[in-house]
């Protein structure tokens, strides 16, 4: 089994597509057959972090030439870092495709085929160690996400559909050619084409203002992914729009790529920009904390509310990725995780409101805890886990960033620190006003969680609990990886600036300048 | 020190298995909660009951067995001033570069603290199972109230910052489930609300003074940060001390986040008792008290403290003046003798600040619980103008609550004589004149509003409309212990001053130390300065029976001016926030709904697309669609091209 | 002797008439034939040049363009009878509806 993670891959993508083909002639097939693919790739992840080793470096490394001429191959790898993204990806996706069963709306089964070739272009994503190949499987994830938005979701998901697609084509094609831009600066300094992350962290680019922008070239893209404040602006309209599942989807896997991305490519290959430029980045983040939370106060609608709030905690992560220091990161990939788990689990639950009682207005609702117990003690649950009460899953991702960024510029940390409030703020107004206060209810018949849903929202009940106290399974296995991530970015290179007009043209040119 | 030395390095083998008792003692309620709360949740599923009996000895044997633990424990400590329990609970994290153990303390500190939470824990919840009989909620109830023991006991147990921190919180939480217990109240659930926010405005302080600690001294747990204290660095230490003084002044309800407190007591009056006057608002003092080294490190800090208390124990004090709600009186009175704490361990008497926070909660539990007795009578009838001549029938109550009312006011030799006067002793003894004079003035206040409270329920006639009917034992049987406490406790900490032993500052002592300055001078001064407290406290009590003793018919209306108004406003702090803090905030809110997002980030992006739509038009224009004008372009392109190429590589070429 | 200058210099001639005429005519045959006639002046430079350095290359291209010319020719004059018979005229500045 040296082929495990093309297998994690390839076994979503190529299942997906062929249940894609037979969802006309086959319909009865597709769900069970795709819930089945998604057990088995989950079965596979589990394999994947069983046979992890808690040590540095890259592990179950594939590597098999592509394109050679171009320094194209395909390679994959996972370390400490993309371990337990690697891990969330399949859980959620089965989640997601168990809540699309046993919902009410029936889902056609392109959507169950989609949802695989979604998982596929995510695993790619965080697998990838080439940059084309990063490249490749990043807007692979695009494409299945266009037509689950586009096709089944919200009245209004055409408009939001559009924006959604062209600002990540927007951040991605400056991203390519950023790509394109450090294959010649690779070319140009060692005479061959290599598009593999580990030879391109060598190449360290200087402080100039090319550096600078080509540092921002491979932050965008990530950036809006994220999103970063003032970036964000697709974020509440496709997360409104969008089907609940797949919001879910969203909010808890494709933005934590961004995040990931930022980790993996934008940071290591410009460490020597991260002193001028994490100032400027740090304050957009705060920004983006501060006005994500008060802008979910004004919010009227609750998946809007809940996408605010994303926006709110997923600029906590940035502040903690150009914070790097070793808390700060430990904490970013331990509230990756939180988020993921508490946001989405607050998703999952408004599709169930949305699914029984039909509207996610706010006013519309209220005094549900008398009606259903059950789901308001979830709800208030994943609300306490998302504001950070200590002993739940968000207290230590937000203890360690704000560790990290207060012993480094402490009033950057009272800046960040605000989010304990505003977080509260927001949240308790909302059970406030959807869970307490007399029954408000457009339908007659209670809200019942049945068995099935309780079964498949245990796993994100017993994260929150379990990884709020203990800790040491997950910073076991990141440990090792961030201590050698910090080294790389501390490491003293020569620096070399990179050339506009480089001095890559070929010798005879110069023949005839001579 | 002692602490540090006595934890780490000889723990004794064979008390290895007494030690995990401790773990037990929080272990036990927070097991009993999540019993209940499972318990609860399936029968909310499956619509089956379950009865209060089962809830009742379910939710009260965790308390009662870990008293028994804590008694346990404490005899040994009895014996041996220098035994300290120690014992690890779980790592709680381990990233590299530090790791993040949590672990158990019962030092002198922590001992006395566990027995009086542990023991009027159990108290109000065997009260609790009589004031909440028949609720529809009965078994939640006592989960909340479990967890919230539970995570009291963590709070004062742990022996580092970490672990203190998330007890911290937790009861934060119950608190903001108990007071919204109610829920279908909006109002209640309201309160819960500002009460948690109000929290988490202190509690980010708390974090980041905890954060700036560990980067000066490396360390979370106390007995680290004591050995590197002298380390720290001179301009930070006073900003880590009011960091941290802001979680305390958060969750001990002092000016300026004190408001949420009044608003509080939309819960249970049990919960009242238990979270909101004796446990979980004298967590601030005990957090003082517990970095006492800190605070005598940064002089400049500790001031202030004193400052906020004694502003808090006056303001609350004439607030309560005029609060016709029986437990709004309770209350005030509260965050009053709170700010009296904070007056104590901020003068670096920190024995005597925990002395008051000791006998308070015996005095204030056994009035709220005195005040739900008569509320539970009243059939939920908490205004003092429709209450009255309920001495007859509530005998134990009227006994228990006149003895507490006593307590509180300041009579020798009822508990609170002796820790107030402690605590204003120490105020003169330390210099601080002006703010014993606020405190003395405090006393009188007191006093008065208290005996006000204490006639108009029981003096007088009946001027409600409901039947009273008695309190069950179930509810006696609390309010005669905590009674009794009012009585008793005090001797435990009786002035060194005049030469008599005072157990409670010897008991503190490996912390604090001790000192005995019974010079003759010292001891006449003392004597004065007692008088004169008793004096203030004793007029304060005349002047209530003057006005309030013998009331028959309507309680007359205060007159209307504007000391009464300011009183009635609470000095406008909830206006002021109200104007100042959410409204604006929630302005901002809906302005960024609806126009920020709208308007102006995506108009800016809608422009952005409209300027590449406009560009686009211009260039439409050029495409003529005739085929020779094309034509034109290509050529002329082609000798721009040819140009730039001669001109840039081969210069020579037109030179021929 | 003839040197590479007289035929290049030829070459250009039939090139830029070749332009020229591309340029200033209406008639969509004529633009055809001075499309062609620049071909022509194209293919005398290279048998020209490959001549002159004795290499067979110039050859091969002259023989590819004169195929590709061929195969146009036949295309593009069944196009030009097909929009003759649609449009009833051969004026290119009548045929303007690919505008922007």
């Amino acid at each position: 089994m040296n082929h495990l993670l093309s297998l994690l891959i390839f076994l979503p993508l190529v299942g997906g597509l062929v249940l894609l083909a037979l969802s006309r002639k086959f319909a009865s097939v597709v769900k069970p057959a795709a819930l089945g693919i998604a057990l088995i790739n989950l079965l596979l992840a589990a394999l994947v972090g069983f046979r992890f080793q808690p040590q540095a470096g890259f592990q179950m490394e594939e590597k098999l030439a592509w394109i050679p001429k171009m320094g194209i191959e395909y390679h994959l790898a996972i370390d400490g870092i993309s371990l337990f993204l690697v891990l969330l990806i399949p859980i959620f996706i089965l989640i997601a495709l168990c809540m699309a069963q046993f919902s009410k709306n029936a889902y056609p089964p392109a959507f169950f085929a989609l949802l695989l070739c979604f998982e596929a272009g995510l695993l790619g994503t965080t697998l990838a160690l080439n940059l084309f190949l990063f490249y490749l499987f990043w807007e692979l994830m695009l494409i299945p996400a266009f037509f689950l938005i586009g096709l089944w979701g919200g009245p209004k998901r055409k408009p939001a559909v559009l924006k959604f697609v062209i600002y990540t084509m927007a951040g991605s094609l400056v991203f390519l050619l950023s790509i394109l831009f450090l294959g010649v600066q690779f070319y140009s300094k060692t005479g061959e084409w290599s598009f593999a992350l580990p030879q391109l962290y060598q190449l360290r680019m200087g402080m100039g203002p090319v550096a600078s922008l080509l540092f921002f070239g491979f932050a965008l893209a990530f950036l809006i992914k994220v999103p970063l404040f003032p970036l964000h602006t697709w974020l509440p309209d496709t997360y409104s729009e969008a089907p609940t599942i797949v919001t879910f989807l969203l909010s808890g896997l494709m933005a934590k790529m961004g995040i990931y991305g930022l980790l993996r490519i934008t940071i290591p290959l410009f460490p020597q920009l991260l002193e001028r430029w994490a100032p400027l980045l740090s304050l957009l983040a705060i920004a983006g904390i501060v006005y994500g939370a008060i802008a979910a106060l004004g919010q009227t609608n609750l998946k809007r509310l809940i996408a605010y709030s994303s926006l709110s905690h997923m600029s906590l992560l940035v502040l903690g990725v150009f914070t790097w220091n070793l808390a700060s990161l430990q904490g970013t990939l331990y509230h990756m995780i939180n988020h993921a788990v508490a946001t989405g689990a607050l998703f999952l639950l408004v599709s169930l409101i949305e699914e029984h009682y039909g509207t996610t207005e706010i006013a519309e609702l209220g005094g549900l805890a008398k009606e259903t117990p059950l789901f308001a003690s979830l709800f208030l649950l994943m609300t306490f886990a998302s504001i950070g009460v200590p002993g739940l899953n968000g207290f230590v991702g937000e203890f360690l960033i704000l560790l990290g960024v207060t012993t480094q510029v402490p009033l950057l940390g009272l800046g960040a620190g605000l989010t304990l409030i505003l977080s509260a703020a927001y949240m308790l107004w909302l059970t406030q006003r959807l869970l307490f206060g007399p029954l408000k209810s457009p339908v007659a018949e209670p809200l019942k969680l049945c068995r099935y849903r309780q079964i498949v929202l245990a796993p994100l009940v017993l994260a929150v609990v379990l990884m709020g106290l203990y800790t040491q399974p997950v910073f076991e296995r990141t440990t090792a990886s961030v201590r050698q991530y910090l080294q790389m970015l501390h490491q003293p290179q020569q620096v070399s600036e990179p050339t506009l007009l480089s001095d890559t043209l070929p010798a005879s040119e110069a023949q005839i300048h001579g | 020190m002692l602490l540090h030395a006595t934890a780490h390095t000889t723990l004794p083998t064979a008390s290895l298995q007494l030690n995990s008792l401790l773990n037990l003692v929080v272990l036990l309620p927070l097991a009993g909660a999540l019993v209940l709360g499972l318990g609860t949740l399936y029968n909310a599923q499956n619509k089956t009951g379950i009865s209060e009996r089962v809830v009742t000895a379910i939710g009260c044997a965790g308390p009662l067995l870990a008293t028994v633990l804590a008694f346990l424990l404490f005899l040994p400590m009895m014996g041996d001033p220098s035994r300290v329990w120690h014992s690890p609970l779980l790592t709680w994290m381990d990233i590299g570069s530090f790791k993040i153990e949590l672990g158990l303390v019962m030092d002198h500190l922590s001992g006395i603290m566990l027995l009086m939470i542990t023991f009027i824990g159990t108290l109000i919840h065997l009260f609790s199972a009589s004031y909440m009989q028949g609720d529809r909620s009965f078994s939640r109830y006592f989960a909340y109230l479990n967890l919230f023991l539970g995570s009291m006991l963590l709070l004062i147990l742990s022996d580092n910052m970490i672990g203190l921190f998330m007890g911290w919180e937790g009861v934060g939480v119950c608190s903001y489930l108990l007071i919204g217990f109610w829920f279908e109240d909006a109002a209640k659930a309201g309160a819960g609300t500002k009460a948690f926010l109000l929290n988490r405005v202190g509690d980010l302080g708390f974090i980041l003074g905890i954060f700036l600690l560990f980067q000066e001294t490396g360390a979370f747990d106390f007995a680290g940060i004591q050995a590197h204290i002298g380390q720290t660095s001179a301009e930070r230490l006073p900003l880590i001390a009011f960091l941290l003084l802001v979680g305390a002044l958060g969750k001990s309800a002092q000016i300026p986040l004190h408001v949420w407190l009044p608003d509080a007591m939309a819960g249970p009056t049990p919960v009242s008792a238990l979270i909101h006057a004796a446990t979980m608002v004298t967590a601030g003092v005990y957090l003082v008290a517990r970095l006492h080294f800190v605070y005598t490190a940064t002089p400049s800090v500790a001031w202030l403290i004193i400052l906020i208390g004694g502003l808090t124990a006056l303001m609350a004090a004439s607030i309560a003046l005029v609060q016709n709600d029986i437990k709004k009186v309770l209350a005030y009175s509260t965050v009053s003798q709170l700010g009296y704490m904070f007056m104590g361990v901020g003068a670096g008497a920190y024995a005597a600040g925990i002395f008051h926070v000791f006998t308070h909660a015996f005095f204030k539990a056994a009035l709220f619980l005195g005040a739900g007795a008569i509320i539970h009578a009243l059939h939920h009838e908490q205004d003092l103008r429709k209450m009255g001549g309920l001495r007859s029938k509530l005998p134990i109550t009227h006994l228990a609550m006149l003895v507490s009312c006593l307590a509180i006011a300041g009579i020798p030799p009822f508990a609170g004589f002796f820790s107030k006067d402690e605590i204003l002793w120490s105020l003169w003894e330390k210099g601080h004149f002006v703010f014993w004079g606020m405190g003395l003035l405090t006393a009188g206040l007191t006093a008065f509003y208290m005996f006000r409270l204490y006639f108009l329920a029981f003096g007088g006639t009946y001027r409600g409309e409901h039947e009273a009917h008695p309190e069950p034992l179930l509810m006696k049987l609390p309010l005669g212990l905590l009674g009794l406490g009012a009585v008793t406790v005090g001797f435990l900490g009786m002035p060194a001053t005049l030469g008599l032993p005072n157990w409670f500052v010897h008991w503190l002592a490996p912390l604090y130390g001790e000192h005995h300055a019974s010079d003759p001078a010292a001891q006449g001064l003392s004597l004065i300065l007692m008088a004169a407290s008793v004096l203030v406290a004793g007029a304060g009590i005349l002047l209530a029976l003057k006005r309030f003793g013998k009331i028959t018919g309507e309680v007359p209306a205060l007159p209307e001016n504007a000391l009464t108004a300011l009183l009635n406003e609470k000095f406008g702090f909830d206006s002021l926030y109200q104007t100042a803090v959410v409204g604006p905030i929630m302005a901002a809110g809906r302005f960024c709904r609806q126009v920020a997002e709208p308007v102006m980030i995506d108009g800016l992006i809608r422009a952005g697309i409209w300027g590449y739509y406009a560009f686009s038009l211009c260039l439409r224009t050029l495409q003529f669609g005739q085929l020779r004008a094309y034509a034109h372009y290509l050529i002329f392109g082609l000798f721009i091209l040819a140009y730039v190429y001669f001109v840039l590589h081969l210069p020579g070429v037109f030179q021929l | 002797m003839l040197g590479p200058a007289h035929y290049l210099t030829v070459s250009a001639i039939l090139f830029f008439l070749g332009l020229a005429g591309f340029i200033s005519r209406k008639n969509i045959f004529i633009l055809f034939l001075s499309l062609e006639l620049m071909l022509n002046g194209i293919n005398l430079s290279f048998v020209a040049f490959s001549r002159f350095f004795n290499q067979l290359d110039g050859h091969i291209f002259v023989f590819f363009v004169i195929a590709v010319a061929a195969a146009e020719a036949a295309i593009s004059l069944a196009l030009i009878i097909l929009l003759f018979k649609n449009r009833q005229t051969l004026n290119v500045d009548d045929f303007d509806t690919l505008k922007g």
